[in-house]
């Protein structure tokens, strides 16, 4: 469903990821790392945010390095970034339509699964997004990203900045969403042992390389210290 | 007007020198959303207190209203050192930050143009210009904030000063260290942790209790409730505009009303 083969990328002349070669099929996969790793940089180049220096991705068979965003994204890959990532003057309903845009299923259907979700949006529906909580915003990204009609999505650290009851939450809808819906997602996450629990494979980043890729019950305290470098 | 169970919090009364913040009738809306509504709050009576709350309970706008980033419709917020109290709600934000109340941002702020070490020396500069070549003239800061600037730059391992921060969690210490280097009295922390790994988190803690030793007071915003439990002295819990409950860390943890709004029963 999902490969990469040779990838490198970052900012002006300096590569923050340094060939990278992975591929993740209909699963949950984990990146972790410490800050600096390249966990966001890889993201944003998968999503066709950031250019490739060297190297090919490919997502349902087709290759999507070189396309830009919205013809990723209309090919069902979702991106939650890890700050902002809504609009902020539309409402928080209006943010979800515009994620439903290409979505098959009725968008109605959709929106009450993201508030069922997120009970904390229902409220909030006509509200500007601009005006959200921290909190509250990542949870409009999410949902948004969750209206399209994605196959494979990309969550960037989303939760931080949630509440303790959210967390525990969200991990659990992941798993279920995955199930299902049947979506590949692809999540960054600090919280390493939360972010194992519901990961079937897990990718270990160091300084913009794979220092593991593994099964996430079989990674290791060592393997994790490994690539923090701690 | 919150409920509380009296320990360490009696009265908002500042310890001997402490400078505490004093909260009186403050309102904000969005639209039709009241987002803040506190009638009478004392913040930095002790030395770290925790704020708490679910996603939308107005922590940050509270803590925008005290900087005044965002305009209040309605009261007050005053700084009180025992000696005189000076209405925060009536100046400018560098001139609050200039009185020794500093707050780091929840969404991370960033200077793109600028090197590390340079983003540093602009919290210290005297003309608040991010211009590379405006910063560069006041090479001289270098000689009086230079071995403080290193010292931070050493506890984060920060290897490349003269590079650019690229991570979201290096550009939160980056904000985290240009607070500290305004000295501030009150440091006001919007999520310093979020997104930092639990080492980092460790070494940003172990600093600002070094800090808090000297002499500063905290007042923090965080999910990460290790670091809550752990490190306030009183936590103020905060619910939809308003702080309703305040006490010391095991008594707001054990309270049904922050089990059933906040923590889940996966935290009791």
């Amino acid at each position: 469903m999902f490969e990469a083969s040779g990838v490198r990328c970052g900012y002006e002349d300096i590569d923050v990821i340094k060939g990278l070669d992975f591929s993740v099929g209909e699963e949950v996969f984990a990146i972790l790392g410490a800050n600096g790793a390249g966990k966001t940089t890889l993201l944003s180049a998968i999503a066709g945010l950031l250019p490739l220096s060297a190297g090919r991705i490919r997502f349902g068979g087709e290759t999507i390095s070189g396309l830009p965003p919205w013809r990723i994204a209309a090919m069902g890959l979702g991106f939650v970034p890890q700050e902002r990532g809504v609009f902020g003057d539309l409402t928080v309903l209006d943010n979800l339509r515009v994620g439903g845009l290409v979505a098959r299923q009725a968008r109605g259907d959709r929106i009450d699964e993201i508030m069922e979700l997120f009970p904390a949006l229902a409220g909030l529906r006509n509200q500007r997004a601009g005006t959200l909580s921290g909190g509250e915003t990542k949870m409009v990204a999410a949902g948004r990203a969750l209206m399209q009609d994605a196959k494979l999505l990309l969550m960037d650290e989303p939760t931080a900045g949630l509440s303790p009851l959210y967390v525990e939450n969200f991990f659990d809808r992941i798993r279920q969403i995955h199930e299902t819906k049947q979506v590949a997602i692809i999540i960054t996450e600090q919280n390493a042992t939360k972010a194992l629990e519901v990961a079937d494979r897990a990718m270990v980043l160091s300084l913009g390389e794979a220092t593991t890729i593994t099964d996430a019950k079989n990674l290791t305290t060592d393997q994790l210290r490994k690539g923090y470098q701690i | 007007m919150s409920e509380g169970n009296g320990q360490g919090t009696e009265g908002g009364a500042a310890a001997p020198g402490r400078a505490v913040i004093r909260i009186r009738g403050l309102t904000k809306s969005f639209g039709d959303q009241t987002v803040v509504h506190v009638d009478d709050l004392v913040l930095g009576a002790q030395p770290v207190e925790g704020l708490i709350g679910p996603n939308g309970a107005g922590k940050t706008t509270l803590m925008r209203l005290i900087m005044r980033s965002t305009r209040a419709d309605t009261g007050s917020v005053t700084l009180d050192d025992g000696a005189s109290e000076v209405a925060l709600s009536k100046l400018a934000p560098h001139r609050i930050a200039s009185l020794g109340v500093v707050k780091t941002n929840q969404v991370t702020q960033d200077f793109a143009g600028l090197t590390i070490w340079d983003s540093l020396l602009l919290a210290v500069a005297q003309r608040r210009d991010e211009r590379p070549h405006r910063i560069y003239r006041e090479r001289h800061l270098v000689e009086r904030y230079g071995e403080e600037i290193q010292s931070y730059l050493d506890v984060f391992e920060f290897s490349e000063p003269g590079g650019f921060a690229h991570s979201t969690g290096e550009k939160k210490l980056l904000d985290l260290i240009r607070c500290l280097l305004l000295n501030p009295k009150i440091l006001l922390l919007d999520e310093p942790t979020a997104g930092l790994p639990e080492d980092v988190t460790a070494q940003v803690i172990e600093l600002l209790r070094a800090k808090v030793a000297a002499g500063m007071s905290v007042i923090i915003v965080e999910h990460d409730l290790d670091v809550i439990w752990g490190f306030s002295d009183v936590v103020h819990f905060m619910a939809e505009g308003d702080v309703i409950l305040e006490g010391d860390p095991d008594y707001i943890r054990a309270h049904s009303t922050v089990v059933e709004k906040y923590l889940g029963s996966g935290h009791v």
